[in-house]
């Protein structure tokens, strides 16, 4: 137990006034003349005991009334631990969450996401009075608490998907880490994730795992927003030809597309924009799949105009998560170098004439 | 409460100093309200006589009663209508206590005592004085002539209450005084052994006297109006104890009405008018008592 305001503890020494009082001031009776006094002496005996004891448990009455008032001036308090149902005491919690792009995935009008959000601002109105709550992402650095309830709760608000900068392991010791600083008996992590091993697959497995063997007096806690059914269909990195070409040498992309779904087919656009000019498309193809297995997409584009171009491929339509629908690809076009072929016979430059212009060079050939 | 009813407080008789002046207030006060009280019919002025019946010497017809209301009534004989009253006063210290009260129990009883002697004399009743405390202390011998009323007011007057009590020693004494049947009224406060004073009471009972027991006591005896720490004592032997008024007083009041009840029941059972009563009482209590009496002698 400790004191908010111990000095007024000191006030409990005010328990010796009802004492000195009782014992300096003895109230002097009133002398009254009473001639029925033998009517009165029958239980006179009685009533001096009942007198003595009633004036001493008042004596004890103002002792506590005094002791009590100190005692509560100083504000006690109790702070237990939690581990035998002692769910009212205040918590240390770290919220952690996985706000990669996959947490973008949407079912039943609802991402991963806000799932994770509605079940996290639900736990920070669950915490006790005097809780301290962090909220760490993986698409963030550097954790600390909240300063109030409310502002945690802002802070899950304002949770969004996006590329991620660090590792979800990583997240989770950081959070282990601060709930250990606090000087709150119970200290408790929850991680809310789709629980895609691909999440878990990179940080530092072996640092985390050896805080969790150390960490006795932390509970933690994964709560799985995940889907146990996922249908998406969505395109993997986009792999180039090179993204530095000549002007007269094509642009190849390649990808993998992956589908969660049975058989189908869908459209893949490509678009291309040099400069700050709008995108346009410039490829289009039907790419189709069988159940289980993946389909490949290539799309060629010859005669560049030398110059940057930003450009995507897109599958056409929508499905459950929009973020792998989309890749991005840079390309630089330069000038074809000049390369001038002396030969004597044009035939015979014919092969390297071929050979340089498809690594970008524009010959000449002059006999 | 009417005007005639404020004669009988003693907050009122007590700013009359003239002993004769309060006992002809209160009677006549108690006088005038009795045309209201069950006592309607009652006719003190005519209680010496009664109605002519076949037999009665026609000599002994009142012409003035026939006057008065054209019925025939004959006077009775002094011996059928006058009873002889000796007034006991208890003269000892504890009587002459008030907590709060305008009246001490001994002027309370006193008021009394004189108001009765006023009525009685009035009677034409002969009417005595005996006072006592240890044992007797004076006497009138009684007389129902009118200058009887000052011979008693005026020792009444001068009576102190200073000594210590032995009601019982004096009740002996006064039954062995007393040679012919008499109505004897006792003024007292009953703070004596109970068992001797209920023996001393029989045996006056005995005597053949018809008793009117005025117990009086002071409205504090009666209430216990104290509080807190007191430190009591005893006028008579100076005794003294410390007592919680607060806690004491259910006792207190316990012992009174089982002491009050003990000489009810006992008086009742020896044939004695027990009145009760408390310096804060109107006196119509008591003067209503003894004319309950007078009527049933009568």
């Amino acid at each position: 137990m400790t004191f908010v305001t111990p000095a007024l503890l000191l006030g409990g020494a005010l328990v010796v006034v009802p004492i000195a009082l009782h014992l300096i001031m003895r109230r002097q009776p009133k002398h009254l003349e009473f001639p029925a006094l033998r009517l009165v002496q029958e239980k006179s005996e009685a009533n001096r005991r009942r007198f003595r004891l009633r004036h001493f448990l008042l004596l004890a009455l103002r002792i506590a009334v005094i002791a009590l008032l100190a005692f509560a001036l100083a504000r006690p308090s109790v702070k237990g631990t939690g581990r035998l149902g002692g769910t009212d005491a205040p918590v240390a919690a770290s919220l952690v969450f996985d706000s990669s792009m996959r947490m973008d995935y949407r079912q039943d009008n609802q991402s991963r996401l806000d799932k994770a959000r509605e079940m996290a601002l639900w736990l920070v109105n669950e915490f006790p009075d005097e809780s301290q709550i962090g909220v760490l992402t993986s698409r963030s650095f550097g954790g600390a608490f909240a300063p109030t309830r409310s502002a945690a709760r802002q802070q899950v608000e304002r949770l969004r998907v996006g590329a991620v900068a660090r590792p979800l392991v990583d997240v989770v010791a950081e959070a282990i880490e601060l709930v250990q600083e606090s000087e709150l008996e119970r200290k408790e992590v929850y991680v809310l994730t789709d629980m895609v091993a691909a999440a878990w697959q990179q940080g530092n497995g072996t640092r985390l795992r050896e805080m969790l063997t150390a960490a006795e007096d932390v509970s933690v806690y994964v709560i799985d927003v995940g889907s146990s059914e996922v249908r998406n269909v969505g395109l993997d990195e986009l792999r180039m030809s090179s993204d530095r070409l000549s002007a007269n040498q094509p642009l190849r992309l390649e990808c993998e597309l992956t589908a969660s779904e049975p058989s189908g087919s869908r459209q893949v656009e490509m678009f291309l924009a040099r400069g700050d000019k709008k995108p346009e498309k410039r490829r289009q193809q039907t790419v189709s799949w069988q159940e289980g297995q993946r389909a490949r997409v290539r799309l060629e584009l010859n005669g560049l105009e030398a110059g940057v171009y930003q450009g995507h491929v897109q599958l056409v339509g929508q499905d459950a998560l929009a973020a792998d629908d989309k890749r991005f690809f840079t390309v630089q076009v330069a000038e074809a170098r000049p390369v001038l072929i002396a030969a004597q016979e044009l035939e015979g430059s014919l092969y390297l004439e071929v050979a340089l212009t498809s690594w970008g060079f524009e010959c000449k050939v002059v006999d | 409460m009417t005007a005639v009813e404020q004669y009988l407080k003693p907050e009122v008789i007590r700013q009359i100093s003239r002993l004769d002046l309060r006992a002809q207030f209160i009677v006549k006060g108690f006088l005038q309200g009795m045309h209201a009280s069950p006592f309607q019919g009652f006719s003190v002025e005519f209680s010496e006589h009664r109605k002519y019946t076949t037999g009665d010497d026609p000599q002994d017809i009142d012409w003035l009663v026939f006057a008065k209301t054209d019925k025939y009534y004959v006077k009775k004989f002094e011996a059928e209508t006058n009873i002889t009253g000796y007034l006991v006063m208890d003269l000892s210290r504890s009587m002459g206590y008030t907590h709060e009260q305008d009246l001490t129990k001994f002027d309370y009883g006193i008021c009394l005592a004189a108001a009765l002697c006023y009525l009685m004399i009035h009677q034409q009743d002969p009417v005595g004085l005996i006072t006592f405390d240890e044992r007797v202390k004076t006497s009138l011998p009684p007389k129902s002539q009118r200058r009887q009323i000052g011979n008693i007011l005026s020792v009444l007057a001068k009576l102190k209450p200073e000594g210590e009590t032995d009601i019982a020693q004096s009740l002996t004494q006064i039954t062995a005084m007393l040679k012919h049947r008499s109505v004897v009224i006792l003024f007292t406060d009953l703070l004596g052994d109970e068992e001797s004073v209920i023996t001393s009471l029989r045996r006056l009972r005995h005597g053949g006297h018809d008793v009117i027991l005025f117990h009086i006591l002071d409205q504090a005896e009666v209430q216990f109006p104290f509080a807190g720490l007191v430190e009591l004592e005893d006028p008579e032997t100076g005794e003294m104890l410390q007592v919680d008024a607060d806690a004491m007083r259910s006792d207190y009041l316990s012992n009174v009405e089982s002491m009050r009840e003990t000489y009810r029941k006992e008086c009742f059972q020896i044939g004695i008018d027990y009145v009760p009563l408390d310096t804060s009482m109107p006196f119509d209590k008591a003067l209503t008592e003894y004319l309950v009496t007078r009527q049933s002698r009568g």
